[in-house]
């Protein structure tokens, strides 16, 4: 997911009152960014695999490139774009083979896979009020995104308070069967998920509410609500269980609303000259998952009083952070059980199931680390991430969930301002 | 209803309880590493990584645009 408002907003729930007089509060210069990732999956476990095998899953690598010019004092515009490389395997299924008791994963073969999108948005800046539009696109061989918002902010309370909203919509299309053999019985039998779902779509409308108050020199806090409602084709297409023909292996209901709440405060500590993060985020949907999603980060600045340093005005950041998530499942999650039913789904395919693991009930932890340096008119950017999940993590003790992730994240860029 | 009301007291209380910070008294808010998304760039990656490894999504602004990845 690129959030196309998620830029919009971050700007419209800017530190309240941050310009000093009442001149318009739009960006002083322009910055050209580029950020490279590279993305890797731990192996698939071989004793939890029904080919036998550790299968090596996904591995991406992308490419960011980010724009924003002022344009005379009241104006910007931003144009952002990523370019992602993928290629590995992906879990398909999940399920209790006969005569086993323990939970097995299957995997589809090895693909590559590419993905482009664009965003582009403009803002308009007033002396206490500010708004902006974006609209993005997002295609792969088999996937097309669009997406559309605006939004807008307002300073009251001498400037102590922002309110904010927003409002976004999008649309997809989807043809996971590229070469979709119209009425062919084996095409049917053997990729009915795909086959089905070729020429599907789905749209969705979110809305957003924010506050950010400011409490004292050193600390602003902020709360965010949203609501989105999807609707069309919400299933995963490349569910496949290799032991039933002709039936789709993921059927999810065709709406899911989603209630969010976010809370933040940024705390500047000047002892230290250092900063803390604290976000939370408590999400609530129509599918019966409810999850909690805490991050804090601590940026520690450092400037070094060495002679190289002082001389090219060389500053140093370090980040680390720490994120946990944990979810309930969704309340038609389940692994079929072999031993109970072969095959496990029939053409009734009047009730919803799912096995995707990322529906269940667990948990995540991540550990981040980042360095910037700035030199003059850059910043050198690193980052190294570890992140695990877990159903103990989330304290299910009962439930296995092999296709769980778990994938190291590592990162490099460039910020130049001009 | 009362819940409500009770709520807006809170808030309101609370609100009022805030020092006024003067524009010339922002410096430190002003700093980079204390806004709210201190690189766009890895916040958006953040939210396209977890949104295909998760079950949930967004939070923060309206949600932005899909992938199929997920």
């Amino acid at each position: 997911m690129s959030d196309v408002l998620k830029k919009l907003t971050a700007s419209a729930l800017a530190i309240p009152g941050m310009a000093s007089s009442v001149a318009a509060a739009g960006p002083a210069q322009s910055e050209a960014s580029y950020r490279y990732t590279y993305y890797t999956e731990d192996d698939s476990p071989a004793a939890r695999d029904d080919a036998g095998i550790a299968q090596e899953r996904y591995t991406i690598q992308v490419h960011q490139f980010h724009l924003l010019m002022p344009v005379k004092d009241k104006y910007s515009v931003t144009v952002e774009s990523s370019f992602e490389h993928m290629a590995g395997a992906s879990p398909v299924y999940t399920y209790v083979p006969e005569g086993e008791e323990e939970v097995y994963t299957h995997f589809a073969g090895a693909s590559k896979e590419l993905r482009y999108d664009l965003t582009a948005a403009g803002r308009v800046y007033g002396a206490t009020t500010e708004a902006g539009a974006a609209a993005y696109f997002s295609i792969e061989r088999d996937y097309i995104a669009l997406n559309a918002g605006i939004d807008g902010a307002a300073q009251i309370n001498d400037q102590m308070t922002t309110l904010s909203g927003g409002l976004s919509f999008g649309y997809d299309w989807m043809s996971p069967t590229t070469l979709r053999d119209e009425g062919s019985e084996d095409q049917a039998a053997n990729e009915p998920g795909r086959y089905y779902a070729n020429d599907e779509s789905k749209w969705q409308v979110s809305v957003s509410e924010g506050i950010g108050q400011i409490i004292n020199m050193n600390l602003v806090v902020q709360g965010n609500a949203t609501f989105t409602y999807k609707k069309g084709y919400l299933s995963d297409p490349y569910r496949d269980c290799p032991h039933a023909e002709s039936v789709p292996c993921d059927i999810r209901p065709s709406t899911r609303s989603v209630g969010t709440l976010s809370l933040g405060a940024r705390r500047f500590l000047p002892d230290l000259n250092a900063a803390v993060h604290a976000d939370y985020r408590l999400f609530l949907d129509s599918w019966g998952i409810a999850s909690s999603t805490i991050d804090l980060d601590y940026y520690q600045n450092w400037a070094p009083n060495w002679s190289f340093f002082t001389n090219n005005g060389v500053n140093i950041q370090v980040v680390p952070g720490l994120r946990y998530y944990v979810q309930t499942s969704a309340y038609f999650y389940e692994v079929p059980d072999l031993n109970e039913n072969d095959p496990f789904y029939t053409v009734d395919t009047t009730t919803f199931y799912s096995s995707d693991p990322r529906l269940s009930h667990y948990g995540a932890l991540a550990a981040k680390l980042r360095v910037n340096a700035d030199f003059r008119n850059f910043t050198l950017n690193t980052y190294a991430e570890r992140y695990a999940a877990n159903p103990a993590y989330g304290f299910n003790f009962d439930e296995e969930a092999p296709g769980l992730p778990g994938f190291w994240r590592f990162g490099t860029g460039l910020d130049y301002r001009f | 209803m009362k819940n409500v009301l009770l709520t807006g007291l809170i808030a309101v209380s609370l609100l009022s309880g805030c020092v006024t910070v003067s524009p010339w008294q922002r410096g430190n808010l002003a700093k980079d590493e204390m806004s709210w998304s201190a690189d766009p760039l890895e916040s958006t990656l953040d939210g396209h990584v977890y949104f295909a490894k998760e079950g949930s999504f967004g939070g923060g602004s309206a949600a932005g645009g899909g992938c199929g990845c997920n």
